[in-house]
């Protein structure tokens, strides 16, 4: 675009505008469409599945992996103060309060959520969906709708199975390698952790990465240019916009709510 | 409104970014006949068939349906107009994570209240109308491309709409084929007095098959039956049919 680089940020920042209230609107249509019948249950169920389930071995593995370095990480600190005994609880907040759902919310965006822009990219690419408007059959109802809602309920169970993966993985190298005492380690998580603040709070904010995830990938997708490098573009921008968003919404989450 | 057409496009002007596809097009489909679009490759004519369906919106103009101009109806309403119109697009648009059976009953599902067993026995008819009797259970990408063609026409009809866009619904497939889909859309045709418009570069079956026939150009539109299409000495259809049989003089086709 020629132009002064002012006349270009201004261009990016009415471009950037317009793409969120397109977001905003297409927002309000999944909404919509989420409440009006039929409920496609079983559209849900093979979108949890595509979502959620196949999604277990990444966040199963990493989560183990984030608690293994945790525990490692966590040990030499404490062990310097003579406060190893409070590995449990350092361990346990950080993944409870933070890690857990940001780190589940940036894989499954690069797992599930691309996977989401680039079918349902792929669809508009194909015509598909203007073959089901043909038919006088909404796409957000019969395609988006399914997967956006999926993308919200698996996210908090996803993040809950990554803290405990990872919780297991802290205890592993901390009490099994480390020798920190296994009692200790489980009643310091325990007596830190409180359930109202920490865990529901933790599981709110991976309901707010999972809508996140689901609307960003849906409306990429399904904005897509119909080419095969409009699909590509889709799959990228998803895992972009989603990621950062993740981070944004972590520092206003955390900073309003104190969760 | 000409009240034998059952479609007419009014001085539509359509741009893609900076390029011009219609400066002022108009032309008209006549109501339970069927009706070939012609014209070369980047003339426009899938491009027509979607402004029928409301798919793209014309800058200017009028697209007008059964007398209503498509172009300014909510999206609801135009969805509701959409029950009257199969389409069939030129990569078959058919959804690739449902079988074939799936994807023909899928409008009956969505519109309809029909038992079960009724529903199977239409979309079966349907099938072995288009020769497609044992791939029901098979998905689209174990379909070959002529085979995706018939299952999508199939999809196209099993509503039984007014009218039936189809987009080159003649390549990809082989001769015998290609009777068996010009004598299923000749039957539609007669028994349902459905409007057909397909858009296709089958000259010959489009001879043999349409009594009205559109050739879409740069700067004109030609448009008529087609012994009349065939006797035009206008230099541009001449050299439209005339490239597409090669040795036509004008009057040559039937």
């Amino acid at each position: 675009m020629n132009g002064t680089p002012l006349h270009r940020l201004g261009f990016r920042a009415v471009r950037v505008t317009a793409d969120l209230g397109a977001m905003a609107r297409f927002g309000g249509q999944v909404l919509r469409a989420t409440f009006r019948p039929p409920l496609r249950v079983g559209r849900l169920v093979d979108a949890v599945y595509d979502v959620g389930v196949l999604s277990l071995p990444i966040v199963m593995g990493s989560g183990l992996a984030v608690g293994m370095v945790l525990g490692l990480q966590g040990y030499n600190t404490l062990v310097r103060f003579g406060a190893e005994e409070s590995l449990g609880a350092v361990v346990g907040l950080s993944l409870i309060r933070e890690l857990g759902p940001v780190l589940t919310g940036l894989l499954v965006t690069g797992r599930a959520g691309s996977a989401v822009a680039a079918e349902i990219g792929a669809m508009v690419a194909t015509e598909q969906l203007d073959g089901l408007r043909m038919m006088s059959i909404d796409p957000v109802h019969l395609v988006v709708k399914s997967k956006a809602a999926a993308m919200l309920l698996a996210m908090p169970l996803l993040s809950a199975l990554f803290i405990c993966t990872a919780l297991l993985g802290g205890y592993l190298v901390g009490v099994q390698v480390l020798g920190v005492d296994g009692g200790s380690y489980l009643s310091s998580l325990e007596s830190a952790v409180e359930f109202r603040a920490d865990v529901v709070g933790s599981l709110l904010k991976a309901l707010v990465f999972g809508a996140l995830v689901g609307l960003v990938a849906t409306y990429r997708g399904y904005h897509s240019r119909p080419t095969s490098a409009g699909v590509s573009a889709a799959t990228t921008a998803t895992v972009v916009t989603a990621s950062v968003t993740i981070l944004v919404f972590d520092l206003f989450i955390t900073a309003l709510w104190g969760v | 409104m000409n009240g034998a057409f059952h479609v007419e496009l009014e001085h539509v002007a359509l741009s893609f970014g900076e390029r011009a596809v219609f400066g002022d097009l108009c032309c008209g489909f006549p109501r339970g006949r069927i009706s070939a679009l012609l014209g070369g490759s980047g003339s426009g004519k899938s491009t027509v068939l979607r402004l029928i369906g409301g798919l793209l919106r014309p800058d200017r103009g009028a697209v007008r349906v059964d007398g209503v101009d498509v172009a300014r109806l909510e999206d609801a309403e135009l969805s509701r107009s959409r029950r009257k119109i199969g389409m069939t697009f030129q990569a078959g648009a058919l959804l690739d994570a449902m079988t074939v059976f799936e994807n023909v009953a899928l409008p009956l599902r969505e519109h309809t209240r029909m038992p079960e067993a009724e529903l199977v026995e239409r979309v079966r008819g349907r099938l072995a109308d288009v020769g497609l009797s044992d791939a029901g259970d098979l998905l689209p990408g174990q379909l070959s491309g002529g085979m995706i063609k018939r299952a999508a026409l199939a999809r196209a009809v099993i509503m039984e709409p007014e009218m039936l866009l189809c987009d080159e619904p003649f390549s990809d497939l082989d001769p015998l084929n290609v009777r068996r889909i010009e004598a299923l859309l000749r039957e539609l045709n007669e028994r349902l007095g459905l409007t057909i418009v397909m858009a296709t570069h089958h000259l010959d079956t489009a001879f043999s098959m349409a009594s009205w026939m559109v050739l879409l150009g740069d700067r004109e539109t030609v448009s008529g039956p087609p012994k009349d299409l065939a006797r035009d000495v206008t230099p541009r259809v001449v050299e439209f049919l005339g490239a597409a049989s090669p040795g036509r003089t004008p009057g040559a086709h039937p």
